[in-house]
C-alpha cells in the first residue's frame, strides 16, 4: 500500500520532526511512504480570516496536486487541515459552474485521511511497536473532535504505547485558545483560554501533552514555555516513533 | 439609539482584569454546563429531540409569511389587537401611544431580550411612562443601570455582598445580607409595583400561529403576575417566535429548559391567548407587537437565514471559551456570546459589530450545545468572508493573504520564503525559543506566548536531501 | 388575503418577509404541507407508577405531596395546611369539587375566613387575594415526568387565585396523572377546539417560585407562590 503525505504548512515550516516521525511510523507498518514536493498550504488560514478567494486559490492548488497522486490514500498529521478539505473546499467550490472542480475535489477527499484516524480505521491497528516510559495526557485538538468526530482513535494508540501512563486530563476537549489568526488578533483573550488550558495540564501531573494538530501544540507548547514548566508537548507521531 | 464601546479588545481587557466578574463567569459557566449535562440524561433520544427542533424551525421560517398571517388572524379572533413593527422606534412609539392613551403611568415588565434590543425602557422614561424590570436579575441591572451579562441570568456579574450593597443604597430600606433577605425585599418591592401598573409588557418565547397563542416561560412567577393582574398586556414578539402548531411546541419545553438552566421544566410555563375578557367594555386588552428590527434582513440570506432559529436558550453562551472569559458585557449590545457575534453583525451592521465573528477560536463548542443544533461556526465563516468582501480590514492584513495565496501557488516560491522565514526566526532566536518579536503579527503572539524556534531543515527540504523515496 | 389582514394599517413589515423569501408581495402564500407527527415513545400508563414518579419529581422542585384516599381527608388535609398561617383569608376558587367537599362550611367551622372569587370587579380582586394567606384551587392534569400540575380551567379567576396568595394548595384526581408533556399537549390541543372561551389562559406549574438570579443561590419564593402543595385525590377518575 502506498500513502502520500499531505505535510501541511506548519509542519513543513516549524515542525518538521514531525513530519519524520510520521513518515518513520508508517513505514514501520510496511507502507510505502511519497512525497510530492509541489504541495503547499490547504488555504484554511486565509478561508478562517474570511478570504474566500485567497482560500479558493490555494484549494485549486491543492486539487491539483494531489489528484495526480496515485497513492491510496492522502495522510495527513493535522486534524484542522484534514477538516478543511473535507469539510469547507466544498463551500469554496459551490458556484453553479463549479461542477468540474467538485468532481476533481471529491476524488482527492475521499483517499483523504487524519493520521489516527488512518491507522486504527484503514490498517486496522493500535499497536505500531512503540515504546515511552512517560506520564502523558491527551488533548483533543476542536477540528479534529467536532468537525471530524475523531476522539477514540487517538487514545488508542496511546494507551497500545509500551510503558505509557495515560492519564486523561480534566475537560481535555476544552479549546487551547488559539483559533488560528484568532490567536495573534485577540491575544489577550486567546492567553486567557490557554491559561485555563495550562491549569489543568498542571493538575494532571503529567511530563508531557499529547495532540493531533501542530497549532494547538504550538499555542500549548508557547504557554508552558513562557510559564517556565518542566511538561513539554509532543505530536502523536512523535509518541509512535519511539522506541 | 446607543452605540457600544467601539473596541472590543478594550471591553475584553477590561473583562479579563475584572477579578470578581471572572470568578463569577468560571462558576456560573461550569454550573451551567454540569446541570445541562445532568438534564439531558433524562431524555431518551435528545439529539432526535434537536433534529426535531430543527426541522419545526427551519419549516417554519421557510413559511414565515404564512404562519404569520395565520398568527395575526387568531390573536385578532380572539379579540387581540395586532400591531405590525418595523424598527425599535415603531414599538416604542406604539406602547407609548397605548400608554398615553389610557393614562398609564407605570408599567411592569418582564425578561425580554426583544425590549432591550430596542432599548425600551430609555424610551419609556423619557416618555413619562415609569419601566419596573420585575424578573430580579433585570431589577437588579436596572437599579445599577448596567447591561445584562447573560441571557439567563442577567446579574450574574455581581456577587451577593454587591447586590447588598445596591439595594441598601437605592431602596432605602436596610441592607438585605443572605439572598433570602434579598429576594424577600425585591418581592416585597416588586408586588406594590404588580398591583400598581396599569399595563404589562413582556416578550414571548414562542408563539403558535394555529392557535394564536403567546407561551411564556419563567421561574419567579413575575411574568405571570405581569400578565395576569394590569389589565393592558402587551407582548413584544420577534417575528421570528412563530411556531406552527401546539403539538409542535412540547419539543421545544422539552429543550429550552434543559439547555438554559438545567431544569426538566421551569416553573412556570403560561399559555396566552388573548385578552382575559374579550368584551371591550372588560377594559382587559390584549396587544401583539410583532418585531422585524432587522430580522427579515437575515431572512433574505439564504446561508445566514438559520441565524433565526435561536430560542434564545444561553446555552452557547456557557460552552463558549471566549465569553467564558470575557463575559457579556464585553460583547457591546444586548447578545453575547457566539449567538450574539452571530446576529448582532446583522441586526446591528457589519460596521457596529463585525468584530464579534472574528472573536472567537471558531472552536464549535457552542454547535454541539445549541438545542436547536444551528450551524454557528458556519454562520461565523459566513460573516468573516462578508466582512472582508465588504472590504473591512487592515489593508497590511489583505494584502499578507494575497501574498501568501500567491506563494502557495508556486512551490519554488513558497519554499523560497520558508528559507528567508527560517533565516529571520535564527535572528530572532534566544536558547532555542523566540521570545520577542519587533513587530506585529509576531509581536502579538509573543506577547503572552514563546515560540519555538525552526530547527534546522524544513521537511520538504529534508526529504529532497536525504532523498527519503 | 383574509379580512383581518386586509384591516391591519401595516403589513408592510409582512411584504418585507415575503420578499425575503422570495416572494412576490401581497400575494397569500400556499399553505406548506405541514410536518409529519412527531411520535415520541409511549411512557406508562400504569397509575400507581405514575402517581409514584409525580409524587418524586414534584418533591425534588420542592413541591408538597399529599396523597388522600376520600373527601374527608381531602377536607382534614387542606385545613392542616391552612393551619400553619390563621392569620389571614383563604381564596378558594370556584372548582367543583370545592362545593362537593363543603369546603368553604369546612374551613369556616374551623375558624378560617374565606371567599371565593365570584362576581368582584378584577382591582378589588386583586388586592383581597394579595391579602390572602392561602389560595386553594384544582389542577386539571399533571405530569409524572416533571412533577407538573396543569391549570386548565374556564373559571376566570382560577389562575389569579393560583399565584397571588404565598400558598397554593391544588386538588388533583389521581387518575389525572399523565405520562409526558406529549400526553398533556396533545389533550390541551383537542380540548381548545372545543371549548366554551378558547382565550382562557393555560398554566403548567412545577413547584413553588424560585430564582437563582444571585450568585446562582437557589432562593424559594419569589413573584409567584413560596408555597406549593398538590393533594392527590384517589379513586377520581373524572376532572375535579
Amino acid at each position: 500500500m502506498r500513502v502520500s503525505l499531505f505535510i501541511t504548512c506548519l509542519v513543513d515550516q516549524l515542525f518538521p520532526d514531525v513530519g519524520e516521525a510520521m513518515v518513520a511510523t508508517l513505514r514501520r507498518l510496511g507502507l510505502e511512504v511519497s512525497f510530492n514536493d509541489a504541495q503547499t498550504c490547504c488555504g484554511q488560514v486565509a478561508f478562517n480570516t474570511g478570504y474566500r478567494p485567497e482560500a479558493r486559490a490555494m484549494a485549486e492548488h491543492f486539487v491539483r496536486v494531489f489528484e495526480s497522486d496515485l497513492a491510496d490514500f492522502i495522510v495527513v498529521p493535522s486534524g484542522s487541515c484534514t477538516a478543511m478539505v473535507r469539510n469547507y473546499y466544498g463551500e469554496l467550490f459551490h458556484g453553479p459552474d463549479d461542477g468540474e472542480w467538485r468532481e476533481r475535489l471529491t476524488r482527492v477527499r475521499s483517499r483523504l485521511r487524519e493520521f489516527s484516524e488512518f491507522i486504527v480505521n484503514d490498517l486496522g491497528v493500535e499497536n505500531v511497536g512503540a515504546r515511552f516510559p512517560a506520564r502523558v495526557t491527551y488533548h483533543d485538538a476542536c477540528h479534529l473532535l467536532r468537525e471530524l468526530g475523531i476522539s477514540d482513535q487517538p487514545r488508542r494508540l496511546i494507551r497500545a504505547v509500551r510503558d505509557v501512563d495515560f492519564v486523561e486530563m480534566e475537560s481535555p476537549d476544552t479549546c487551547c485558545g488559539f483559533g488560528g489568526t484568532f490567536s495573534v488578533k485577540y491575544g489577550e483573550i486567546s492567553n486567557a483560554i490557554l491559561q485555563e488550558k495550562l491549569a489543568r495540564i498542571s493538575s494532571s501531573g503529567v511530563e508531557y501533552v499529547v495532540a493531533n494538530d501542530s497549532s494547538c501544540l504550538m499555542q500549548i507548547a508557547g504557554g508552558l514555555s513562557r510559564a517556565g514548566s518542566a511538561v513539554k508537548t509532543m505530536h502523536l507521531a512523535e509518541l509512535l516513533a519511539k522506541q | 439609539m446607543s452605540l457600544p464601546d467601539p473596541d472590543l479588545t478594550q471591553r475584553s481587557h477590561a473583562a479579563l482584569e475584572n477579578r470578581v466578574l471572572q470568578g463569577a463567569l468560571k462558576a456560573a459557566t461550569a454550573t451551567f454546563i454540569e446541570r445541562r449535562r445532568e438534564a439531558i440524561t433524562s431524555v431518551s433520544d435528545w439529539e432526535a429531540l434537536r433534529q426535531r427542533a430543527r426541522q419545526v424551525k427551519e419549516h417554519t421560517i421557510n413559511n414565515l409569511d404564512y404562519y404569520l398571517e395565520r398568527l395575526v388572524e387568531k390573536v385578532q379572533a380572539h379579540g387581540g389587537t395586532v400591531h405590525w413593527a418595523r424598527t425599535g422606534d415603531d414599538v416604542s412609539r406604539y406602547i407609548i401611544e397605548l400608554a398615553r392613551a389610557r393614562g398609564v403611568k407605570s408599567v411592569v415588565k418582564s425578561k425580554s431580550m426583544a425590549t432591550e434590543e430596542i432599548e425600551l425602557n430609555h424610551a419609556l422614561e423619557a416618555a413619562d411612562v415609569r419601566p419596573v424590570e420585575t424578573d430580579l436579575g433585570e431589577y437588579i441591572i436596572q437599579l445599577a443601570q448596567e447591561k445584562p451579562s447573560h441571557i439567563i441570568v442577567p446579574a450574574i456579574h455581581k456577587t451577593r455582598a454587591q447586590i447588598s450593597d445596591l439595594f441598601e443604597e437605592k431602596l432605602r430600606e436596610g441592607r438585605p445580607n443572605e439572598v433570602a433577605e434579598i429576594t424577600a425585599m425585591a418581592r416585597k418591592r416588586l408586588r406594590n409595583e404588580f398591583l400598581s401598573a396599569g399595563m404589562g409588557i413582556t416578550g414571548a418565547n414562542f408563539a403558535i400561529a394555529e392557535s394564536g397563542t403567546i407561551v411564556l416561560v419563567e421561574n419567579e412567577g413575575n411574568i405571570r403576575l405581569s400578565t395576569q393582574v394590569p389589565k393592558i398586556q402587551v407582548a413584544v414578539v420577534g417575528i421570528e417566535k412563530v411556531i406552527p402548531r401546539f403539538e409542535d411546541l412540547s419539543v421545544f419545553l422539552r429543550l429550552l429548559p434543559r439547555s438554559g438552566t438545567g431544569q426538566k421544566q421551569t416553573a412556570y410555563v403560561s399559555f396566552l391567548n388573548g385578552p382575559r375578557q374579550a368584551a371591550p367594555e372588560s377594559g382587559f386588552e390584549f396587544h401583539l407587537v410583532l418585531m422585524d428590527n432587522g430580522r427579515t434582513r437575515i431572512l433574505a440570506d439564504e446561508q445566514l437565514r438559520e441565524s433565526l432559529y435561536c430560542i434564545r436558550c444561553g446555552a452557547c453562551l456557557n460552552v463558549c471559551p471566549v465569553y467564558q472569559k470575557i463575559g457579556g458585557q464585553a460583547y457591546g449590545w444586548i447578545y453575547p456570546g457566539p449567538i450574539g457575534a452571530v446576529i448582532s453583525p446583522q441586526l446591528q451592521s457589519l460596521k457596529q459589530s463585525g468584530d464579534l465573528p472574528f472573536a472567537s477560536s471558531l472552536c464549535g463548542a457552542c454547535r454541539t450545545a445549541c438545542p436547536v443544533d444551528i450551524n454557528l461556526p458556519d454562520l461565523l465563516l459566513a460573516l468573516r468572508a462578508k466582512s472582508k468582501e465588504s472590504g473591512s480590514g487592515k489593508l497590511s492584513e489583505r494584502a499578507a493573504m494575497r501574498t501568501f495565496a500567491f506563494t502557495a501557488r508556486r512551490p519554488w516560491l513558497f519554499t523560497l520564503a520558508g528559507r528567508m522565514m527560517r533565516v529571520f526566526a535564527r535572528l530572532l532566536t534566544r536558547e532555542g525559543k523566540i521570545k520577542s518579536a519587533p513587530m506585529a503579527p509576531l509581536s502579538d503572539w509573543t506577547q503572552y506566548r514563546d515560540l519555538p524556534a525552526p530547527t534546522g531543515r524544513s521537511f520538504r527540504e529534508r526529504w529532497k536531501k536525504d532523498r527519503h523515496e | 388575503m383574509s379580512e383581518a389582514l386586509r384591516n391591519l394599517d401595516q403589513n408592510s413589515v409582512l411584504d418585507d418577509v415575503r420578499r425575503a423569501l422570495g416572494r412576490s408581495a401581497g400575494v397569500t402564500p400556499v399553505p406548506p404541507s405541514p410536518l409529519e407527527p412527531f411520535i415520541e415513545p409511549t411512557g406508562q400508563t400504569d397509575l400507581a407508577e405514575l402517581n409514584a414518579r409525580f409524587t418524586k419529581e414534584a418533591t425534588t422542585v420542592r413541591a408538597k405531596v399529599h396523597r388522600v384516599s376520600d373527601k374527608l381527608q381531602c377536607v382534614d388535609k387542606i385545613v392542616e395546611i391552612c393551619s400553619e398561617d390563621k392569620g389571614h383569608e383563604i381564596a378558594l376558587s370556584e372548582a367543583e369539587i370545592f362545593a362537593e367537599l363543603g369546603l368553604a362550611s369546612a374551613l369556616a367551622a374551623q375558624g378560617f375566613s374565606t371567599f371565593a372569587p365570584g362576581e368582584i370587579d378584577h382591582g378589588t380582586l386583586v388586592a383581597r387575594l394579595a391579602n390572602c394567606g392561602v389560595g386553594v384551587t384544582a389542577a386539571d392534569y399533571a405530569i409524572a415526568e416533571t412533577g407538573t400540575i396543569v391549570l386548565n380551567s374556564d373559571e376566570p379567576n382560577a389562575l389569579l387565585v393560583s399565584l397571588l396568595p404565598p400558598v397554593h394548595i391544588a386538588v388533583l384526581g389521581a387518575a389525572q396523572i399523565m405520562d409526558s408533556l406529549d400526553g398533556v399537549i396533545g389533550k390541551l390541543s383537542r380540548e381548545r377546539i372545543n371549548r366554551a372561551n378558547a382565550t382562557r389562559s393555560v398554566t403548567l406549574i412545577t413547584g413553588p417560585s424560585r430564582t437563582s438570579d444571585v450568585e446562582l443561590v437557589l432562593s424559594i419564593g419569589v413573584h409567584g407562590p413560596k408555597a406549593l402543595h398538590v393533594i392527590i385525590l384517589d379513586g377520581r377518575s373524572d376532572k375535579l
